[in-house]
């Protein structure tokens, strides 16, 4: 029996019977509502019905966001940002907006898919099937330009994937990506062609595809069941499918609110093409593609991105003329039935393991291929896997011919910088994991602080041996989740947001890297009681003591006091307590040390770390010794693991009597103390200060007391850098590295104030910077020629307590603390210190000041050439060209600060992270005419370069510093034989500012932390547009920049000799004057310093911090991540809703709610009806 | 809208239909409400907010001297709804006494210009149309049709917090903008 069809009846008011006349309403409405479903109605054919309402509410919830949203670069973001957290109810308007186009692809599929099962597609509907395939591409199109649109890293990042895909379309490719670009490169442009697009032309597009589509499908009505019997009765859209529809419709719009709710639409930080932190994948639904399109490199590509993608839509659209048989039953249909399964279970398994895959796993971390780029613009590092990169992970990108100046990633990061190292960590390993673990130590960061079989930053232990070490998985887990947990305090942050299989590759490529064995141990002479291997890591119970356990306990209650007087508390902390200068020695236990390791790691520290500053302590007796090193060893806590057999973390010495060891038969010439080292073979990779070592007094002759103790050689420790676990920890504080042998300033003298000048010139931290009798530092000038320099005590005390009377700007920090005997005895000691002549005059000049000429005001005193620290190695032209040559290159250490290198650079272990490590050039293959260009023409190497010129430097003095970052042991080629007076342009702002070219600004001054300052800054209205950072991101960029001075994670501590406070001001919990709970105040009392800089409050401040926003050493995308990121760190959290409307968990309650509320009324009502 | 009889055996399918159609609207009432309240929400949310004010600390004040007018500076947040802005500006402060001041706007009430105080004058002095005002920020001479605005601000700890405001030009009230 046939259910008749409904009917329109006739209007009853006027204002209906007025229309009627005028407009076929009534006509209208039947068209509408007025169709026959064969077979009934089924929740089955609500799909289609769900996909249009889902684009019905796109469409609404996309204009609304119009009212916020401007689609330009610099404003885009921000805008988006603003909707989202301070609109009431924007984040839902936004939410409902994102998963909605999520929910709109994957219905649509359904129908697709459905409509395939019923064989909709066949005559006469095959019309109704092309309209829909056009409105899947359609679709496709919408979520690709869409994604654009907020101009995030994802979204950018997602567009230069899809736009270099376009690219590699054969014939038209080129012009294609530059017509989606509009441009050359994604831009301003970009954005603009995505926005109209995806506002105007796809909207009208659509809508008219949907009009032809359902009118075309209401020429036949729908298809209805294919069995026969089924198609008895007829059911009518109006009112049961509709209802079936309504209840669908209500379903996905519930699910969506609520996913709006607890999923919030994903954002990332601000688009900045110059950070290569992000990988980039592309969207969820092209992720099939992406992933087929790794199986074709090459020659190839072009089949995955034309051939593949036009077959799939060809085959698409032919299907309703290659299937033209009749039946529908999909049983009796194996053919099309086979061949749909594969289609979408090819697709749905591509689309997983592209969501899977890790982006660093086939092709490199974004910095690799702009180091190609950077490098010289051949390409020629051939280590690098950026050689047969694929470019972004994934869709191919040829780097030098597609994206030439545009690389995705220029090495502005450290990470970068770092990877771009000759050494990568290892080759590419097999293992998919251990591999992935490799990309992801590179890209997460890892690498910027940690070396790892043989590359990597220093700032936290190697980890190259952690499997000997005894770490297990698990343990690795929890070092990158949670440190504290295993070492509290730690500067290493806490990597809680990688995902579970990300932590678990990381540890599987940490465990797998097996570097080469530690060296073996010293060997000790017969008699001493420790003969057992003294690896790092190995087992510290080998040298189990024989002596009793009062002995023991006497020995290293003597070691305490002795941590003090000999000078380690200067640089080491132990149990709190101590300089930071070198690493914090509480550990040395549980790190496997054993008494020999620690006794010749003070007696000669570059047995161990050939570029260690530490100052070789000779004079303590072996008593002394074994105390020291009982101690330090007492200070330890029990090792987190267990190392090989090691029951007991602290072993508290050895023998009170240990016979001096001798030197290692075979052991190089350099093991000595009594041989004074003139030749380079001491100095291996620290080959930069080579030379300065060898224009150090040749006379210097070994101190008489340093005969008597020599150390054990260990040859293998220096052949292996990688070897030792902690050696790489040691150089990375302070000044270059120390090539001499000599290691004491001289015997204890007799004079009693010359030996306190002695102790103090030690104790107070002198021989940290400065060079006395052949051992301190090199940061300074050699203090062992004061007195033939014509110094007095009066200058001397002058120099100590302020030294910016004589030099100005100096780095040297003003003792004013020190006493009036106290500085008299430093003098006294310096003056009386008589080294042979010099063959040049001090070579190691101060750091500050240039080679200053007579016109330049600042020092004023009556001595044109030996007075200011460093001019004398200008008027004192040598007269051979070795020495001039030398003398050149020693001049370039002192430029390497004064010139503002060292704030971005590191060269033999210090050094800043902006720049990539410049140790290793020479090995690089770099000349001197090269880095001369690279110095005064960055751009010309890498166009993208951060790098500023610097054009102020003179030609000598760019020899000079190009010879020294080389290291050269030849002459380099530009030095002249006597180097002209140089040019008095050079005038860094600070010392150490990041651009000699940079006008001073009058950087915020910071008083308890709030920028203030006595002389008012400009009225400079520079607009700082501050955009909502992604912290992630900024606590790489944290890591990279800022936390060499603030501590990692910001927990301060870092010592700041010269300025009021002492210690640079931790930044969490950060100084109360800046805090503030609302996160635009809070990021902008914080974005004034990273954009201006500041110079802390004090005489003589050693740490200033640079104005990286001024200077563009950062982007503002770079700086809205940290400021996001140090807000969070303070507990702020920037991306919070701050104006909800409606709170997310209530509006998702309520929604739930209604709908509830809807659907019981209508049970209530079937109810009644029924009864 | 259906009013097809019933034929006796048939099930009521007007009946039926009723309910269908009461359904469906029930159905669509909280799809209505899901999708307006969220649209219309963010259309009218945001146009009653009033700018945050922010006090923002200037420069100089503990070294300023006493009964002098000395000049200001401090950096602000300007906030136009997604548009930040650091800007720094500067105002005229009378020092009273640590914790005492006076604070004026250097804008000009007459028509916008930066007066300018001048110690020959003894009065701050407008370039543009030489509106006079005295130390008081009294109207003592020119065009301007009010004294010269004060700002909000707050001493606290020695520092003195200025809120920069904007007041409506050419005006006898002091109204502001």
């Amino acid at each position: 029996m046939a259910i008749p069809p409904p009917t329109v009846p006739p209007a009853k008011y006027s204002l209906g019977r007025w229309i009627e006349t005028r407009f076929p309403l009534a006509a209208v409405i039947r068209w509408g509502s007025v169709e026959g479903i064969a077979g009934g109605s089924r929740f089955s054919y609500a799909l289609g019905s769900t996909t249009l309402a889902l684009f019905l509410l796109l469409v609404f919830t996309g204009i609304w966001q119009l009212l916020y949203y401007v689609p330009t670069v610099d404003h885009a973001y921000t805008s988006l940002m603003y909707l989202r957290l301070q609109v009431p109810l924007g984040w839902l308007v936004h939410g409902l907006h994102y998963w909605s186009a999520q929910a709109f692809i994957v219905v649509m599929g359904l129908h697709v898919l459905r409509v395939f099962v019923w064989a909709a597609y066949k005559k006469p509907r095959e019309l109704i099937w092309i309209l829909g395939v056009v409105l899947l591409l359609l679709g496709a199109a919408f979520i690709f330009t869409g994604a654009i649109l907020p101009w995030d890293t994802l979204g950018y990042w997602a567009g230069e994937v899809g736009t270099n895909m376009a690219g590699t379309v054969p014939v038209i490719g080129n012009f294609l990506k530059l017509l989606m670009c509009g441009g050359d490169a994604m831009g301003q442009m970009t954005l603009s062609r995505a926005f109209t697009v995806h506002v105007a032309i796809l909207p009208i597009l659509t809508s008219v595809c949907i009009a032809l589509h359902l009118v075309a499908f209401r020429q036949f009505g729908s298809v209805g069941p294919w069995n026969p019997a089924k198609r008895a009765t007829t059911g009518w859209f109006w009112p049961d499918q509709t209802f079936k529809d309504l209840l669908v419709v209500s379903a996905v719009v519930l699910a969506l609110i609520v996913l709006s709710a607890f999923v919030p639409a994903p954002i990332s930080g601000p688009a900045d093409p110059l950070d290569s932190a992000y990988t980039p994948k592309p969207e969820w639904n092209f992720l099939f593609l992406y992933e087929a399109l790794k199986a074709f490199k090459g020659r190839w590509e072009w089949i995955g991105t034309m051939v593949i993608p036009a077959g799939l839509v060809i085959l698409l659209f032919a299907l309703p003329f290659i299937d033209r048989t009749e039946e529908r039953d999909p049983f009796k249909r194996p053919i099309a039935m086979s061949g749909g399964f594969l289609f979408v279970t090819a697709i749905l398994v591509l689309t997983f393991i592209g969501y899977r895959s890790h982006s660093g796993a086939e092709a490199p971390p974004t910095g690799a291929p702009a180091q190609a780029a950077r490098m010289d613009g051949s390409g020629d590092h051939a280590s690098s896997p950026a050689a047969e990169a694929t470019g972004p992970a994934g869709p191919p990108v040829k780097p030098s011919a597609q994206t030439p100046i545009r690389a995705p990633a220029p090495p502005k990061s450290a990470m970068a910088a770092v990877a771009a190292t000759p050494a990568q960590p290892g080759p590419a390993p097999s293992d998919p994991s251990v591999r992935d673990g490799r990309s992801l130590f590179m890209s997460v960061g890892c690498i910027v602080c940690h070396k790892i079989d043989g590359a990597g930053g220093t700032l936290g232990p190697d980890l190259a041996h952690e499997a000997q070490l005894g770490r297990t998985s698990a343990w690795l887990d929890t070092q990158i989740n949670d440190p504290v947990k295993h070492t509290s305090p730690t500067i290493m942050p806490a990597y809680a947001k990688l995902t579970t299989s990300q932590v678990q590759d990381l540890a599987d490529f940490i465990l797998a890297v097996r570097a080469a064995p530690p060296a073996p141990p010293p060997q000790v002479v017969p008699g001493s009681a420790n003969p057992a291997p003294d690896a790092p890591g190995g087992a510290s119970t080998a040298d189990a003591p024989k002596t009793t356990a009062a002995s023991s306990a006497k020995s290293v209650s003597d070691g305490k006091p002795l941590f003090a007087s000999a000078g380690c508390a200067v640089c080491h902390k132990i149990a709190g307590t101590g300089g930071v200068l070198g690493p914090d020695l509480s550990h040395e236990g549980a790190l496997g040390r054993s008494s020999q390791w620690l006794i010749a790691q003070i007696t000669d520290p570059r047995k161990h770390a050939p570029l260690s500053i530490m100052p070789a302590t000779t004079t303590l007796t072996p008593a002394q010794l074994a105390s020291l090193a009982g101690f330090i060893l007492g200070a330890t806590a029990s090792p987190p693991v267990a190392a090989a057999g090691s029951p007991s973390p602290s072993p508290p010495g050895t023998t009170p009597q240990v016979a001096p060891v001798q030197p290692q038969k075979g052991a190089t010439s350099s093991s000595t103390l009594a041989t004074v080292n003139s030749s380079g073979t001491e100095a291996p990779a620290a080959g930069a200060l080579a030379p300065a070592a060898r224009v150090d007094s040749p006379g210097d002759q070994a101190s008489p007391s340093a005969a008597n103790v020599t150390v054990p050689a260990d040859p293998a420790a220096k052949s292996s850098p990688g070897s030792s676990v902690r050696a790489s920890e040691r150089p990375e504080s302070s000044a270059a590295a120390v090539a001499a042998t000599h290691a004491s300033p001289g015997p204890a003298p007799s004079n009693p104030s010359v030996r306190d000048g002695r102790s103090l010139f030690m104790s107070v931290g002198c021989i940290v910077c400065h060079k006395i009798d052949g051992a301190g530092g090199t940061l300074g000038p050699d203090l062992s020629h004061e007195a033939q320099l014509g110094r007095t005590s009066a200058w001397l005390d002058i120099q100590i307590n302020d030294p910016v009377k004589h030099t100005s700007p100096t780095i040297m920090p003003a003792y004013a603390k020190l006493t009036t005997s106290q500085v008299q005895d430093l003098a006294d000691f310096i003056l009386a210190v008589r080294a042979g002549p010099a063959s040049s005059p001090v070579a190691a000049s101060a750091a500050a000041a240039p080679p200053a000429p007579p016109p330049q005001a600042g020092p004023g005193s009556a001595n044109p050439a030996p007075d200011a620290p460093g001019a004398a190695s200008t008027a004192d032209a040598p007269k051979t060209t070795a020495a001039s040559s030398a003398k050149g290159v020693s001049d370039g250490m002192p430029l390497f600060t004064s010139a503002g290198c060292a704030v971005c650079h590191k060269i033999a272990g210090i050094g800043g992270v902006l720049g990539p490590d410049l140790s290793h050039e020479a090995a690089l293959g770099r000349t001197s005419q090269w880095l001369m260009a690279q110095i005064t023409d960055p751009k010309k190497h890498a166009p993208l370069s951060i790098m500023p010129a610097t054009t102020t430097l003179t030609p000598a003095q760019l020899a000079s510093l190009a010879g020294f970052i080389l290291g050269a042991a030849a002459p380099p080629a530009a030095v002249a034989a006597g180097s002209p007076a140089p040019s008095p342009t050079l005038s860094p702002s600070h010392p150490g500012a990041a651009s000699p070219a940079a006008p001073v600004q009058p950087a915020p001054q910071q008083r308890g932390g709030a920028p203030s300052g006595s002389t008012p800054a400009p009225v400079s209205h520079k607009a700082t547009v501050m955009m909502i950072g992604d912290p992630q991101h900024g606590a790489i960029l944290f890591a990279q920049s800022c936390a060499q001075c603030h501590g990692a994670a910001g927990v301060g501590h870092i010592g700041n000799t010269g300025s009021l406070a002492g210690v640079v001001s931790p930044l969490a919990p950060i100084a109360t004057t800046l805090f503030n709970e609302d996160p635009v105040v809070f990021a902008g009392n914080i974005d004034l310093f990273i954009q201006h800089g500041a110079t802390p409050p004090g005489p003589h401040p050693a740490l200033i911090m640079p104005a990286f926003g001024d200077t563009h050493a950062l982007t503002e995308q770079m700086i809205a991540n940290i400021d996001a990121y140090v807000l969070a760190l303070n507990g702020v959290d920037e991306a919070r809703i701050v104006d909800p409307g409606i709170t997310p968990v209530h509006a998702a309650e309520g929604a739930a709610a209604l709908f509830a509320l809807a659907l019981a009324v209508v049970g209530v009502l079937y109810l009644r009806k029924r009864n | 809208m259906d009013d097809a009889p019933s034929a006796p055996g048939v099930p009521d399918e007007a009946g039926r239909r009723r309910f269908l159609a009461c359904a469906c609207g029930i159905m669509a009432a909280p799809l209505a409400v899901v999708t307006a309240c969220p649209l219309a929400t963010a259309l009218v949310g945001t146009i009653y907010r009033k700018p945050a004010l922010q006090f923002s600390k200037a420069s100089g004040f503990a070294e300023a001297p006493i009964g002098q007018p000395v000049k200001v500076s401090f950096t602000h947040l300007e906030v136009d709804a997604y548009l930040r802005t650091q800007t720094s500006d500067s105002a005229w402060v009378i020092k009273q006494g640590p914790t005492a001041a006076t604070v004026f706007s250097p804008i000009c009430p007459h028509m916008g210009c930066r007066s300018d105080w001048s110690p020959a004058a003894k009065a701050f002095v407008c370039p543009c149309h030489n509106s006079l005002f005295s130390i008081a920020g009294k109207v003592v001479g020119g065009p301007s049709p009010r004294s010269l605005d004060t700002l909000p601000h707050k001493i606290e700890d020695g520092e003195l917090y200025i809120q920069w405001e904007r007041f409506a030009t050419g005006i006898t009230d002091k109204v502001r903008i």
